[in-house]
């Protein structure tokens, strides 16, 4: 099976007032379409850098980064962001919905830029919100929702698009065990269902869902 | 993304502020409604003052004594000694097929007493045609008649307001006799207010008498100036170079001047229109200030929702898609603030119209809500880039 995604001895140097800082030291990784990775590692060990690379929000200072075997360093914004709404679902540590904006509506927001009409729009962020079990939560504004549940309106924004990879930094870090577990109960439920999903974690429980496990430090692959 | 979303989505950004949005248009509509009504009422002057030339004639040709300065108006042909003849009047009249009448005037000043009362003002020396020229209608009475100016008669008709001086408003005074000057007059009649001023001053400050009359009275034996009516509004300019011709022929370039009464209403609506445009630049100025507001508020805007920009970038919209989004939020300020304007303005140009005729004009309207529109383009293109141009990871890390 080819890969879906991979990651070719990328690094990413930050500059701040002349003192460099290496957060990536020439990090290959592969991940194969339908695979359920975990990246681990110590804070400052670069997982969200990676992350961020992998997701097209961010550019790598050296190596390349193919997804579906296209080059991604050589896209500009405008292609980046096309690549973002297709092809990556990202979930937040602190999940990003946007304030005074029904559940609904948040999960339609990648839609809306990719072009999808109205009617079919609300169809699909109707449908995804009932796979995460927030049927009854539909218009209800974040503020009116607990942690658990506007983590889950954030899933549902991510796998609306259908993408070919699910990214999620560490989605359960602000939240309590259960609500955790409850997560993690959905991100195995579309792994089964074929999905590809890449997972930021401290917690061993929540790797434990994962079938395979990368681990940083210091920017490096262990 | 295409355009009824951008739309969409702005309405709904601006309804979520719907206090701030007010305020940030608030420096639109007081500006847009400014520049509305200052055009309005310097547009509406500029009409009245019109309308009081029509009133006097507006194809009435003034004949001057000597070299008279159109900006000094009549009053400064006063000053020289006159060189026409009463033969120059049918000399005019046969000249031109462009000319329907002319009319000889002569001019003295008078001091007039009745029952004690006493008042003074011009006094012209008239044929009969002058008020068809001039546009005069009795009110009480009658006006100069030709026969009255074949025997030098000694009757006066009032304009309006010696009449009020010496007889009290709305009272007849036809019938009785007054001294003017020393020697009796009957008064035969009072000419109907035109109100305001005109070429002439105020056109009902004067009285009439027969030109016969008049000549024996001031001791004048020429004409000191004469009216020429045009057949109709296009050929004053003709009946003005007729005229010139004929008199050319007997006099020099200097001893007279031809005046259209178009020229001086020329020269004053020229002046109007500059402070109308003085009166909607100094309203712009308020519009440009509503403008760097509308700019203000965008970058705060833009700051406040770093993250959501942030995060709209994280889900796939493109530099172009933010960029549209605040562009189109401050356009629609604008443009909702200057059609809010626009009625106010409208609104108040109403109000002041009790007072002054003012009127509304379709390019004021124009002008500002196209001045409105580029006003959101233009100020609202640097928040807008500013927003486009946000990394997303800093954008998301904002707090
Ligand atoms: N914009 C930046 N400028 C300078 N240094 C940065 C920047 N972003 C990240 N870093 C540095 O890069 C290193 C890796 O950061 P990263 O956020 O990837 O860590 P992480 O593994 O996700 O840690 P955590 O588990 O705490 O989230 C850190 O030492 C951080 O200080
Ligand atoms: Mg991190």
């Amino acid at each position: 099976m080819t890969s879906l995604l991979s990651v070719v001895n990328v690094s990413k140097v930050y500059q701040m007032d002349g003192v460099v800082f290496q957060a990536l030291d020439s990090v290959s990784l592969s991940i194969k379409k339908g695979e359920f990775v975990a990246i681990m590692g110590p804070s400052g060990s670069g997982k969200s850098t990676i992350m961020h690379i992998i997701g097209c929000l961010d550019r790598p200072t050296s190596g390349k980064v193919f997804i579906e075997g296209k080059d991604i360093f050589k896209a500009d914004d405008q292609e980046l962001a096309e690549i973002r709404n297709t092809h990556i679902g990202f979930v937040f540590q602190q999940f990003n919905l946007l304030r005074k904006t029904s559940s609904l509506s948040n999960v339609e927001l990648p839609l809306i830029y990719a072009k999808v009409p109205a009617n079919e729009r609300h169809e699909r962020a109707k449908a995804t919100l009932v796979e995460v079990g927030l049927s009854d939560k539909m218009s209800n504004f974040p503020s009116q929702l607990s942690g658990g549940q506007q983590q889950r309106v954030a899933i549902a924004r991510a796998l609306v698009t259908n993408p070919s990879i699910i990214l999620a930094d560490e989605p359960t870090g602000n939240l309590d065990s259960k609500s955790g577990r409850d997560i993690m109960t959905i991100f195995d439920r579309f792994h089964k269902a074929g999905k590809t999903i890449i997972l930021v974690t401290h917690e061993k429980d929540i790797a434990k869902h994962a079938k395979r496990i990368i681990s940083l430090k210091d920017g490096k692959i262990i | 993304m295409n355009f009824t979303e951008y739309i969409k989505l702005a309405i709904n950004a601006l309804r979520t502020n719907k206090t701030r949005s007010l305020l940030t248009m608030l420096g639109i509509i007081i500006g847009v409604a400014s520049v509305i009504l200052l055009v309005s009422i310097g547009t509406g002057l500029q009409k009245w003052v019109t309308e009081q030339f029509q009133s006097m004639g507006a194809n009435t040709i003034m004949v001057m004594a000597g070299d008279v300065d159109v900006t000094q108006g009549p009053r400064g042909a006063m000053m020289s000694a006159s060189k026409f003849e009463l033969s120059d009047v049918a000399d005019i009249e046969r000249g031109s097929d462009a000319i329907k009448q002319v009319s000889p005037m002569v001019q003295g000043f008078g001091s007039f007493s009745y029952g004690g009362k006493t008042s003074s003002t011009e006094v012209w020396g008239l044929w009969e045609n002058y008020f068809d020229i001039a546009k005069f209608e009795p009110e009480y009475g009658r006006i100069i008649t030709q026969n009255d100016v074949e025997r030098s008669r000694r009757v006066i008709v009032l304009g309006n307001k010696p009449s009020k001086d010496l007889f009290g408003d709305g009272a007849n005074p036809v019938g009785k006799t007054l001294t003017l000057n020393d020697v009796q007059f009957e008064i035969v009649g009072v000419l109907k207010s035109k109100g305001g001023g005109g070429a002439m001053g105020s056109a009902d400050d004067f009285t009439a008498i027969p030109i016969t009359t008049a000549m024996r009275q001031f001791d004048r034996d020429r004409p000191f100036m004469m009216f020429i009516e045009a057949i109709d509004s296009e050929h004053v300019a003709q009946a003005k170079t007729d005229a010139e011709k004929v008199l050319l022929r007997r006099l020099e370039d200097d001893e007279f001047t031809v005046l259209e009464s178009t020229q001086l209403l020329e020269t004053i609506t020229q002046f109007l229109s500059v402070i109308t445009a003085a009166l909607g630049g100094i309203a712009g100025i308020s519009l440009l200030v509503g403008g760097i507001g509308i700019m203000n508020i965008m970058l705060v805007s833009v700051t406040e929702r770093t993250r959501e920009i942030g995060l709209r970038k994280a889900v796939g919209a493109t530099p172009r898609d933010i960029m549209m989004q605040f562009l189109i939020e401050s356009v629609i300020l604008s443009l909702f603030g200057g059609a809010i304007g626009i009625g106010l303005g409208s609104l108040g140009s109403l109000g002041i119209n009790q007072f002054i005729g003012t009127s509304v004009t379709l390019w004021s309207v124009l002008l500002a809500f196209g001045f409105s529109a580029s006003i959101g383009i233009i100020f609202g293109v640097t928040p807008a880039i500013r927003a486009a141009r946000l990394d997303p990871i800093e954008a998301l890390r904002y707090e």
